[in-house]
């Protein structure tokens, strides 16, 4: 997220704060995409991932009086996000939501018998739907990183402050979580 | 440089933050090695793949569902506000099912605590049954367990013979005065008759022990506290009723440094 848009979001926390019921509204268009495409690729499933964004800012709202620094809404807001995903996905994962779901479950149409290519095969659309279930089917640990660095773009130092831990730690496990997703990933990209 | 050692420098090399020294033996690498060669482009690939997707439009309705459920009154009764943040918190189990588990369990860890399921001590007029059957000649196995644990243990007391006498050809471990009364008494169902002695035996290797084996069916350790994990360890594979059931815990009995175990095996 750039400056200029942080900057329009603190005020928005601020109006918040000082009893602004439109800021409120504002907020939720301004970050329910990126909110959403996260619960989506952590869950891999679109009713879970909008209960999930209703969910999360549901609690920005009841707990934005915790936030120190309306500057920095947006790490918060990730932590937050994060949290709520997690719970998610070890509840849905106690239920066995994931058991038919996995990357090689060969009732799925996406998957790839050994020998078949990717090209004349499928669509953008479902090779898009392959690597977002590779990167659903990754660790916890794993998938944050990949999520936060490669598909939100954020910085390593964001990063670290968001899953608090140290910069080399995020380095290093940018790098594991690629070479995992790269193991899962071989058939599409050979 | 090793290939996984090139494999774990693969983000820095796309970010281009290998110093001249790595830099140049990556490369060197790279140039000789045709499969880290392979796994780069991959990994290269990879990334460009994922930075690639294109973001997902949310559906409709989101903030509408969240302005409704802003909305919703607050349940004025305790029970309602409860729930409702129970829910908030996202368990996978209802709010009364919650309660009845928690309530069960202070039960439970009441009558545990006041040992009402595990008591195993005679009562004085057992006892004296318990002595009196300690005759020779008698199956002490066919007597009730509360009663035959005390009376097997007590026996050394009435009998005159070595507390090994009755062990089979293995070599002794540490003889030991004879433990009274332990804090803990396992007892073993459906294990084989050997099972003791075997256990016997391995227990020589823990030189902390003090073990005692007076009868085929029962086997006195004295240990320090924090080996108990070892102990259950040995009898995994058969089932166990411990008593007391605080004795599972990892930190049971740490402030009393050594634990009295007394193993009973009934014989199915």
């Amino acid at each position: 997220m750039s400056h200029s848009e942080e900057n329009d979001t603190g005020d928005l926390v601020r109006a918040l704060r000082q009893g602004d019921g439109t800021a409120f509204t504002k907020l939720v268009q301004r970050h329910q995409a990126r909110i959403y495409n996260l619960a989506y690729n952590y869950v891999k499933d679109e009713e879970e991932a909008k209960d999930l964004t209703q969910d999360i800012f549901i609690t920005v709202h009841r707990t934005l009086g915790s936030l120190r620094d309306e500057d920095k809404f947006s790490a918060w807001l990730y932590q937050l996000a994060l949290n709520h995903c997690r719970n998610r996905y070890k509840r849905l994962q106690r239920r066995g939501f994931f058991r038919s779901r996995s990357l090689d479950d060969p009732d799925s149409p996406l998957h790839l018998t050994s020998g078949e290519t990717p090209e004349g095969l499928l669509g953008q659309q479902d090779q898009d739907q392959l690597v977002r279930k590779a990167i659903a089917s990754l660790s916890e640990a794993e998938k944050e990183v990949i999520l936060l660095r490669d598909i939100e773009g954020m910085s390593y130092d964001e990063i670290g402050t968001i899953l608090e831990i140290p910069l080399g730690t995020v380095k290093s496990k940018l790098n594991r979580a690629r070479l995992a997703l790269k193991e899962r990933l071989e058939k599409i990209l050979e | 440089m090793d290939c996984s050692r090139i494999s774990s420098m693969f983000t820095a090399d796309l970010d281009h933050e290998l110093d001249q020294a790595s830099r140049s033996a990556f490369d060197d690498h790279l140039g000789s090695c045709p499969a880290c060669r392979r796994q780069r482009r991959l990994f290269r690939a990879t990334v460009a793949r994922v930075q690639s997707l294109e973001p997902l439009n949310p559906p409709l309705g989101i903030l509408s569902g969240i302005q409704a459920r802003l909305e919703q009154p607050a349940p004025a009764d305790l029970f309602g506000r409860l729930a409702a943040y129970w829910r908030r918190l996202d368990f996978s189990v209802s709010l009364p099912t919650a309660v009845a588990t928690v309530a069960l369990a202070m039960v439970m860890a009441f009558l545990a605590k006041n040992e009402v399921f595990f008591q195993y001590q005679a009562a004085p007029e057992q006892a004296a049954a318990v002595s009196a059957a300690a005759a020779p000649g008698l199956e002490r196995s066919r007597l009730p367990l509360h009663t035959t644990i005390p009376a097997a243990i007590g026996r050394r007391e009435l009998a005159s013979q070595s507390p090994f006498d009755t062990m089979p050809t293995h070599p002794p471990a540490i003889r030991v005065p004879v433990v009274q009364r332990p804090d803990v008494l396992m007892v073993l169902h459906a294990a084989p008759p050997e099972l003791l002695s075997q256990l016997f035996r391995e227990s020589a290797a823990f030189t902390a022990w003090r073990v005692d084996y007076p009868e085929r069916e029962l086997l006195l350790v004295e240990l320090p506290s924090r080996d108990l994990a070892a102990l259950r360890e040995m009898l995994v594979p058969y089932p166990v009723a411990v008593s007391p059931v605080s004795a599972l815990s990892p930190n049971y009995a740490a402030h009393k440094g050594r634990v009295r175990v007394a193993i009973r095996t009934r014989l199915p």
